[in-house]
């Protein structure tokens, strides 16, 4: 019965996690995916000399907050915002938002680049994928916002006008459930 | 330390010192834009 009892509570020997605490540590790197809707299609922002806009997120900070103020350096508005990844990058955890723009924008220093199709990458059961490409985040980004489009009130009145082309998208929450329905 | 990111998402980190010359040289080279020491060191950020 001692045993028993030791063997339980041998995890208040050790703590969780040996990771330092300190106060005021950027605990994620926030990345924002401006995405616009034109008679092209699809396109997305991206700093001239960067995969892709990100911006340091204080602990004190609200991620949708940070989004719109980085947006802001830029002359945009997003309509929306929604957070719709995670990933690990050279040991760093990378939070993705996708923020809604009106329009592509002529900046010096942003660079406009379209949507295509691509493979999403997938992990495993228990791990996410080792290797993700901007390209697969902005997939599944997309993916994300076809299903907010038609889950998600708000979003649906504000991409109203994006259905269409989000059509084309499988939302992804629900992909799996949709290949059991048609088998 | 200290780190600078660009709007164009050019970023350098390093010390005071690094972190001045390299945005000074970046400024120049990428935006034809001259900067001083004090403008620099108000947009760098501390790190760790």
């Amino acid at each position: 019965m001692a045993a028993d009892w030791q063997s339980e509570h041998d995890y208040l020997h050790s703590p969780l996690s040996q990771k330092p605490w300190y106060p005021d540590v950027v605990s994620q790197s926030l990345e924002v995916l401006p995405i616009f809707c034109d008679h092209d299609g699809l396109g997305w922002l991206k700093p001239i000399h960067a995969s892709s806009l990100r911006v340091g997120l204080g602990v004190k900070e609200q991620p949708a907050t940070a989004v719109m103020k980085a947006l802001g350096v830029y002359g945009l508005t997003p309509s929306v915002v929604h957070s719709t990844s995670w990933r690990m990058e050279n040991e760093r955890m990378i939070l993705t938002y996708v923020a809604i723009v009106p329009h592509a924008v002529q900046h010096a220093y942003l660079e406009t680049k379209r949507i295509g199709r691509v493979a999403l990458a997938r992990g495993e059961a228990t791990a996410a994928p080792t290797v993700v490409h901007i390209e697969q985040v902005i997939e599944h980004a997309v993916r994300h916002l076809a299903w907010l489009v038609s889950d998600d009130p708000v979003i649906a009145k504000e991409l109203d006008s994006w259905r269409e082309v989000l059509a084309g998208f499988s939302p992804e929450p629900f992909r799996a459930f949709q290949a059991a329905s048609h088998s | 330390m200290k780190e600078v990111t660009c709007q164009c998402g050019w970023q350098t980190r390093g010390t005071e010192d690094e972190v001045v010359a390299a945005v000074q040289e970046h400024g120049r080279t990428a935006h034809g834009i001259e900067t001083t020491r004090e403008e620099v060191l108000a947009i760098a950020k501390d790190v760790e």
